[in-house]
């Protein structure tokens, strides 16, 4: 789970290229659980899930992920979620807890998506195209 | 996950007081004992992977309640399972 680059440099973490989808109806952030233990990530909380598709035991992992657009390392809980299981394209879910340093602006014409910093410089403009949204 | 239940059961059995001294904070459990008490889950999580490496550890946030997943899923952490009022 650490990054095994020098400090300050960029993180080199275990797994590259994991597909996210930021989800502004989410509060909080997602794992697939398979990978979440392939990758053998601790175990740091246990719950209860519940929704539409009733209910089941659920896992909170301690992960360090890094976004290269935004040159951020994450290091927080993420929620055991069946992703792979349940086909989705996406192994991890950021919700609002991710957003919250940013500004999002979602153009419904055109399905482009900008982060920007609170003062509205851009952090990763037109990079984020077409990501779907909740 | 055996020590995590210890974990778990040892928050419970601290829950006053850690709502009384602690609320907010993000708490963190090793052994069945309270290791100390974090601003946020980063610190708490540093310290526990640098001590307890792959654990088992419990890292909580004290009084925090349900949490809103996608697709209108919830997840109640343990502790508040028996007052979902589902």
């Amino acid at each position: 789970m650490k990054s095994r680059a020098p400090a300050g440099d960029t993180p080199d973490l275990a797994e590259k290229k994991v597909k996210a989808l930021i989800d502004t109806g989410a509060g909080g952030d997602c794992i697939d659980d398979a990978l979440a233990r392939r990758l053998n990530l601790p175990i740091h909380d246990e719950g209860e899930i519940s929704g539409v598709g009733g209910r089941h035991r659920a896992y909170i992992y301690t992960a360090r992920i890094y976004v290269p657009k935004l040159n951020r390392l994450l290091f927080q809980p993420f929620t055991g979620v069946k992703l792979h299981e349940g086909e989705q394209w996406h192994r991890v879910i950021l919700g609002r807890s991710f957003l919250r340093n940013y500004k999002l602006v979602y153009d419904g014409i055109t399905g482009e998506v900008e982060i920007n910093d609170h003062d509205g410089s851009p952090r990763s403009a037109g990079s984020w195209r077409n990501l779907f949204l909740k | 996950m055996a020590d995590l239940k210890a974990d778990i059961a040892a928050f419970e059995r601290m829950r006053r007081e850690l709502e009384a001294e602690h609320l907010h904070a993000w708490v963190l459990f090793h052994g069945g004992r309270l290791v100390d008490a974090f601003p946020d889950f980063e610190a708490a999580a540093t310290v526990a992977v640098e001590r307890f490496d792959q654990g088992p550890y419990l890292i909580r946030q004290v009084g925090a309640g349900a949490v809103q997943l996608p697709g209108g899923m919830v997840f109640r952490p343990a502790h508040a399972l028996d007052t979902s009022g589902l």
